[in-house]
């Protein structure tokens, strides 16, 4: 618990005094988030270690709701910093801009994430604005009604056929992604007596909200930072969801469902400094198989869950050169397909079709 | 090749849920207005009462209740709790002694089979306790 709140809060620490100070700060944010995680992953043991699943984590939810409030105000913080009248030289707002984008993708996602799964309303809808306030709101319900019902089959936008680069799949899925969750939320409020307010009003109206306030902080070049910051931020979780379920699909049963979701169905990661940084996400295949349990205490067993043959960042680094990220992958997806997969071209036409 | 091609996914695609499944129209005639009682490998699992506009209020016989809603997807018949963000999908299939129920999301879930129902709303213990 002390790993996951002391590698996080630091982060935030870092891009705090570079958006605040500039100087060296910038720098030292980046590299942190960065070159650091590389370092620490490769000189810290792999923990495959499991913490008991039964065992209640209580500071688990606290650390979340710190780093969800420590979110709105470094994003405030950083568009002044970059777009406004800060006084940082040119290479210290890009910096700046660079080191926060990746706490935006590598923290608060995973933060926002774990929070959209959490039972209580009130920390839900803290993910949400979460996400709301990097302009993509609408992740928080593609996420839980797509994503985890659908994950690793052709209905899933968000699961990569084997085969599909990652520049085509980020195209792709920023739309499906919104029109999938906006169709789960429409069914699902179809017959409600009471359904209460769309959460795609929240959606699209706290982005325009968000982009209003980045106007007033710093003007146009604040909402260009703020664009400039939250698209980056969009792209590393496409990126996450590309590397965790790239090409991975459920078998096909006798009846015509797929097979229930099991733990062959993510990558995971078991690298310990980046698994802190970002609260245990790589540890993926338990998330889908038990959504509900907290993030220190998700299993990772190499023996039943495919594994990624380095940290989750480097491969994100790596999918960025998809022939390099095809010839890591393809075999490695190959092992653990069921027999009866069809070939990749097809595939990858049948998820077009959809 | 296009045509080949094509043909080739449509072969791949999803064939159509077999007979006896459940779709929502039959699921919803079935149990709306009953409460429904569950067993599992041989011991009571839980309950659940049917309301109308498809509210559902779930107990595992332990006093206390969850609210929720359900919906259709790709077959599937998915139910949403006030305290559980994540849809849990079940097939339901309607057999001589009942509806058996299939949790889609953990291959380790067993089946769920009805054991009675009835047209008494579920007892739960006291005011309901929010989070």
């Amino acid at each position: 618990m002390l790993l996951f709140a002391g590698v996080t809060v630091t982060a935030f620490v870092l891009v705090g005094l570079a958006a605040l100070v500039g100087g060296a700060w910038p720098w030292l944010a980046a590299l942190y988030l960065t070159g650091f995680v590389f370092l620490l992953d490769r000189l810290m043991p792999d923990t495959i270690a499991n913490a008991d699943p039964d065992t209640e984590f209580p500071a688990a939810a606290p650390l979340l709701v710190t780093l969800g409030l420590a979110h709105f105000a470094l994003l405030a913080l950083a568009t002044w910093a970059v777009g406004g009248p800060s006084g940082l030289a040119p290479a210290e707002r890009v910096l700046t801009a660079l080191a926060s984008g990746l706490v935006f993708g590598q923290i608060s996602h995973p933060v926002a994430h774990e929070l959209i799964h959490k039972p209580s309303r009130l920390l839900r809808h803290l993910g949400r604005w979460m996400y709301t306030t990097l302009l993509v709101g609408h992740h928080a319900s593609a996420h839980l009604l797509v994503h985890h019902v659908h994950v690793a089959s052709a209905a899933d936008p968000n699961s990569a056929p084997r085969g599909e680069n990652f520049y085509r799949f980020a195209l792709r899925v920023g739309r499906q992604s919104f029109l999938a969750g906006l169709r789960a939320e429409n069914r699902r409020r179809r017959n409600a007596s009471t359904p209460g307010l769309h959460p795609y009003v929240t959606y699209v109206g706290g982005a325009l909200a968000t982009m209003a306030a980045a106007l007033l902080i710093a003007g146009p070049t604040g909402l260009a930072a703020l664009l400039a910051m939250a698209i980056y931020a969009q792209l590393q979780i496409l990126m996450s969801d590309y590397v965790q379920h790239y090409g991975l699909r459920r078998a096909t049963l006798p009846n015509g469902k797929p097979e229930p979701v099991g733990p062959r169905h993510s990558w995971n990661a078991p690298q310990a400094f980046s698994s802190a940084l970002t609260v245990n996400a790589p540890r993926h295949s338990d998330h889908h198989v038990t959504p509900s349990r907290a993030y220190p205490a998700l299993q990772l067993d190499p023996g039943t869950m495919p594994c990624l043959p380095r940290s989750l960042p480097v491969m994100a680094a790596i999918a960025m050169v998809p022939p390099l990220w095809f010839r890591m992958m393809n075999p490695r997806c190959d092992r653990w397909q069921p027999v009866d997969a069809t070939s990749p071209e097809t595939r990858a036409d049948a998820v077009e079709i959809v | 090749m296009r045509k080949a091609l094509l043909s080739l996914c449509l072969l791949t695609l999803p064939l159509p849920a077999s007979a006896d499944v459940m779709d929502a129209g039959e699921f919803e005639a079935y149990t709306k207005g009953k409460t429904f009682y569950y067993g599992s490998r041989g011991e009571p699992y839980g309950a659940e009462e049917y309301l109308a506009n498809r509210r559902v209020r779930w107990t595992f016989l332990d006093g206390k209740c969850q609210e929720g809603v359900w919906y259709e997807d790709d077959g599937l018949i998915c139910f949403v709790y006030d305290n559980q963000p994540d849809p849990q999908c079940w097939s339901f299939t309607r057999r001589s002694g009942g509806l058996i129920a299939q949790f889609e999301n953990d291959p380790a879930q067993t089946e769920l089979y009805e054991v009675r129902q009835t047209d008494e709303p579920l007892m739960c213990m006291g005011p309901d306790v929010g989070v």
